[in-house]
Order: C-alpha cells, then structure tokens, then sequence
C-alpha cells in the first residue's frame, strides 16, 4: 500500500493513484480544481454574505432553517453560526438512530436550550433499523464511489437522515435545509443550491431502492412518496451550506460550542462526537474494503490546510473500542431478529 | 478548451473523468455513452455535485440551479449535450 505524501490517502482505496513523486491523483487534480483550496478571506465574507441575504428574505417564517442536527461537533458549530453569525430562527431535527450517546442526548438537550432552539427528535423503530444496518453490512448495496465517502451503514443511516428530515421541512415549509458539512466532505461552488424535486428524488432512489428490494415495501415509509413531493414541489427546500465556505479549525470549533454546553462524549471513535454505531460501521468498512471511510475527508481537510497530515494520520490509524463494536453488533443481532 | 471544442471531445473529457473517478471495475464495454448513472448506482447526490464542478472547470461553464436536472446529468451523452449547448 502507497501513502500520498501530502494528504495521506492510500492507494487501498479504489480512485486512488499515487504517482511516482508520492503525490495522489486527487492532490494533482486540486491544484486545477475549483475546491476551496486557498480562498481568500474576502471571497468567505462574499460567501456569507450571500447566505445572510438568503436567509433575511424568510424572516417572517416561523423557522428559515431547518438543521439536521445530529448532536456532533460539526451540526454544533453549524447550529451555533445559524443562531449567533447569521441570527435565523432554526428548528433542529434530530434522527435517533437508536446509537446517540448518553452525552449527545444531554448536549443536544444543552445545546438547543442556550441558543433558544426548538428542536425534535425523529426515531424509527429499532428493529426496522436494525435490520437496515445489518443488511447495509452484510451486503455490498451502494455504489462503490459512496463507500470512498462513508461506510454502508453510514451511507444507508444519512440517506434516511436526507430524507427524514426534506420531508419535515416541506410539511412545515421551512425554505432552507442545513447539515454540518465540513470543507472536506463536499465540494460545493455555492453556499446555497436549489435541488429540483426530481434530483432529490434521483438522489433517495440509490438509497431507497436496495433498502426496499432487500427489507421490503414496508421500508417505503421511511422515505418521499414520489407523487406526494411532486404536488409539493414549490416548498422542496434549497440546502444551505454554512460551514464549507469557512476557515474550518477543530479546535476553535470545540472552544466554541463547550461554551454554549457541549461536552465531547467519551465513548465515541475519534471520527465521531455522537455515534457510537459509526465504531462498528468503521470496523466493517476496514475489514472489506482495507482502509478507513473517513479518509477521502480527512484528506481533504490536510489538503486545504485545515488538519497537519499528522492529525490525520492519528485519526485515520484510530479504531473504535472493541467493547463498543461489540456492543453495537449484539444490539443489531438481537433486534434485527424481531 | 472553450472554443471548438466537439460533442465527441466533450463525451471523451466526461468519460474519462467518470472511468479514473467512478467507474471501478467496469470494463468500457459495459458502460456506454447512454447508460443511465443513476440506474449504473456510479453516482450519488454529492457525485453529481462532483461532476458539475468537474464540467464547469473543464469547459469553463456555469451550471445554473435549474439545470441540475436527472435528464441533464444522467449519463455521458445527456453531460455533454447540456456542456455543448452552454459552449456554444
């Protein structure tokens, strides 16, 4: 296995190539693309500005935001601009995966109260969970290009998530949708887009397909109905991304949101401040396909300046606490069966 | 690249994005220029973005909101007809 020299992606993972000066395809192809590597700190106020001026339009609406608020430090830090840069109203929407720390619990819970957020909490049953979790890991269901992003599980879970929480902000036309997106993990040229219904119905399809083929019609419910969006099609929100256009630096994130309550779990993997299922979901991924799903984003944030390739290569060569994984593998074996 | 440049030229560009990016595995048999990415499962939500930013730096092109449409984006031929007709 070859290692780029400036980034840490490995060849392991299936579109990486590693030229004979060490250095990665997706290192070559950045000093040519249009990342958001090097932008000035003009063109972020630029960026923010436009999000500010799209947000004050939807003042009078009860909520301009809904934010897909999984209680981690990123939809933290996102919850926390939204309220004190860009001072929106947010209703925040929480997907129960039934694998939230104790901790996540008590700092969504902190966290909403001192920014004076409304916020609810969506749990699907368990076992119909379960049983998605279990399938997503048994079985290789998405394409392979989104498990260099994410594991399966990971994958089958934020579809949901997208879904879930599209479907709230339509029901209660809220006009923007956020989640706590970081610089690495998309490459965005706008800090708002407008999706066509049926882009996002395009989108949930890869997902939806092999969850409903495999588990049933019963799993429908958990995603759009198609006819019911296309009379809706008006109030499908535009996605807001406030944290991608933004010098994105961990620590300073964390001194922020410890001081509106936010406290790091000590449970989770280093790659996730609220999931204790993204261990096990890891574990899998590292066991079939040899390397971490976190990389490509690690090594877009050591590629743009955010993270010292040695912070990446901590987090990368860090594996969740077996106790845990097995924790999570007895939890989905026993409720799958039900 | 802006400047006469042909739909043949644009469906090689966009091809060889999506076999060095996405299409692991496949033989360029398997995959033809109208094969549908979404019924392939080569691209998900945040591919496709990937791709507009691939095209729009490519072709020196905007892809406006609206035009981010499944029959705009869905396979090599549909990419590079919406690329041809924004270059001319």
């Amino acid at each position: 296995m070859k290692v780029c020299k400036n980034c840490t992606l490995s060849d392991n993972i299936f579109s990486v190539r590693i030229n004979d000066e060490g250095l990665c395809n997706y290192c070559l192809q950045s000093n040519k693309s249009n990342n958001n590597n090097n932008i000035p700190i003009e063109e972020y106020v630029e960026k923010e500005k436009q999000l500010m001026e799209a947000f004050d339009k939807y003042k009078h609406l009860p909520y301009q935001v809904l934010l897909a608020y999984s209680g981690g430090k990123d939809s933290t830090f996102t919850l926390y601009k939204l309220r004190e840069k860009f001072n929106v109203s947010v209703l925040a929407v929480t997907f129960d995966n039934g694998f939230l720390t104790e901790q996540c619990r008590q700092n969504i819970h902190e966290v909403t109260a001192n920014l004076g957020v409304d916020s609810i909490t969506i749990k699907p049953s368990f076992s119909k969970l379960a049983k998605v979790f279990n399938l997503a890991a048994s079985k290789e269901i998405y394409p392979k290009k989104s498990l260099e992003r994410a594991s399966s599980i990971c994958t089958a879970c934020i579809g949901i998530v997208k879904s879930t929480v599209h479907r709230e902000a339509i029901l209660r036309k809220i006009p923007f949708v956020c989640f706590g997106w970081t610089p690495g993990q998309v490459h965005v040229k706008a800090p708002i887009m407008k999706l066509d219904y049926r882009m996002v119905m395009a989108n949930q399809k890869q997902i939806q397909e092999p969850i409903v083929k495999n588990l049933g019609d019963e799993y429908k419910k958990y995603f759009i109905d198609p006819e019911w969006i296309e009379d809706q099609k008006e109030n499908v929100p535009s996605l807001a991304y406030p944290l991608v256009f933004s010098n994105y630096n961990e620590d300073e994130i964390l001194d922020t949101i410890k001081s509106i309550g936010w406290k790091r779990p000590k449970d989770t993997d280093m790659n996730s401040t609220n999931c204790l299922l993204n261990s096990y979901a890891n574990s899998i991924h590292a066991r079939d396909y040899g390397y971490n799903p976190y990389s490509l984003e690690i090594a877009g944030l050591v590629r743009e300046g955010f993270l010292s390739s040695e912070e990446g290569l901590k987090k990368l060569s860090a594996s969740g606490e077996d106790s845990v994984i097995n924790y999570v593998k007895n939890e989905l074996d026993k409720y799958s069966k039900l | 690249m802006k400047e006469k440049v042909t739909l043949e030229q644009i469906s090689e560009s966009i091809r060889n994005f999506l076999f060095e990016n996405y299409l692991f595995g496949y033989d360029e048999k398997e995959f033809s220029n109208d094969s549908s990415f979404l019924d392939f499962g080569v691209l998900d939500s945040t591919g496709i973005l990937e791709l507009i930013v691939f095209i729009e730096g490519e072709f020196d092109i905007e892809v406006s909101d609206v035009e981010i449409l499944p029959e705009n984006l869905d396979s090599v031929n549909s990419v590079s007809r919406l690329v041809y007709k924004k270059i001319n």
